[in-house]
């Protein structure tokens, strides 16, 4: 991230949903994907916060899709990880790497 | 087949008040799911969720006019008792209709200081006249409580009006002066 600071833990879970589902990450798909891993629920409106701030740093970009009856005439905007979004997973990815690496066990609820 | 639909009142919600440029993706996706068969408590969950969540967003991104926004609005009245009202309020003493003269001019007062908020940062109206809003509104709620009180303890008609003259006053004139004063300007130049 440079001088903006690091990805936020939510940011990184968005941006890997991106790179998991390539051409088909819009919000259902994007919220579904970090459910199933995490166990929680997510609300749609917090992966659009998200999306947004991430697209306002250079990380996402994104495209409209075609109106649906189904969505009520309202397209999907699927985004997509632009190069710079993935240079940051990559660097985040070290990051905590290099820090699990100095972690000792963690059992019995203490470290 | 009738397809369900979703509330239509959560919808509008969303749609005034989601701080967000992909607000009808967002609306979008909430109608496909609930069409898919997700409950209407889980749609209304999720509107009330993104529109609390934009604009908690929105008020951390944009502190610099948050804080000058919830300042001025909370002072504001202190201001105007200290420099305004005693030069003109001895004036009308003399007449029963102060009370009213003196509420329209504070209608009138937040209406302007409303608009030259929207007008400095015209692309955060939304929040700004949100938070102005509630700095003006939530003062009068424990006023408005002791009115009610007044009036439940002596129900004749004076402490009727004057309970239901203030209920007016905080819940309707103010909110309406603030969105009068904060409304987007017209396109057309």
């Amino acid at each position: 991230m440079g001088a903006r600071g690091f990805l936020g833990g939510f940011e990184l879970l968005v941006l890997l949903a991106l790179i998991r589902l390539d051409q088909e990450a819009y919000g259902v798909p994007i919220a579904a994907a970090i459910e199933e891993s995490s166990g929680r629920e997510v609300a749609l409106g917090s992966v659009y916060i998200t999306l947004e701030r991430l697209q306002r740093k250079g990380l996402v970009s994104s495209r409209l899709g075609e109106p649906t009856a189904e969505r009520g005439g309202r397209a999907k905007t699927y985004f997509r990880i632009t190069a710079k979004g993935l240079r940051e997973v990559r660097q985040a990815r070290q990051t905590l790497i290099t820090l699990w690496q100095g972690v000792p066990r963690l059992t019995g609820g203490v470290a | 087949m009738n397809r369900p639909q979703p509330p239509a009142l959560a919808t509008w919600l969303m749609s005034a008040l989601f701080v967000g440029h992909h607000v009808d993706a967002l609306i979008g996706d909430l109608i496909e799911q609930h069409r898919r068969g997700r409950s209407s408590a889980w749609y209304w969950r999720q509107a009330v969720r993104a529109i609390v969540s934009a604009f908690a967003a929105e008020l951390w991104e944009h502190k610099r006019v948050a804080v000058p926004v919830l300042a001025l609005g909370w002072y504001l009245p202190q201001i105007y008792m200290a420099a305004v009202r005693p030069r003109w309020i001895a004036a009308l003493e003399a007449y029963s209709l102060h009370l009213l003269t003196t509420r329209i001019v504070w209608c009138l007062l937040v209406a302007v200081v409303a608009r030259v908020f929207v007008r400095v940062q015209p692309r955060r109206r939304g929040m700004i006249v949100t938070l102005f809003m509630a700095t003006q509104v939530l003062p009068c709620l424990p006023y408005l409580r002791i009115a009610v009180t007044d009036w439940l303890y002596r129900p004749d008609a004076f402490w009727f009006y004057n309970a239901l003259s203030y209920a007016f006053f905080a819940l309707v004139a103010i909110p309406i002066s603030v969105l009068v004063g904060g409304r987007r300007k017209n396109r057309l130049t």
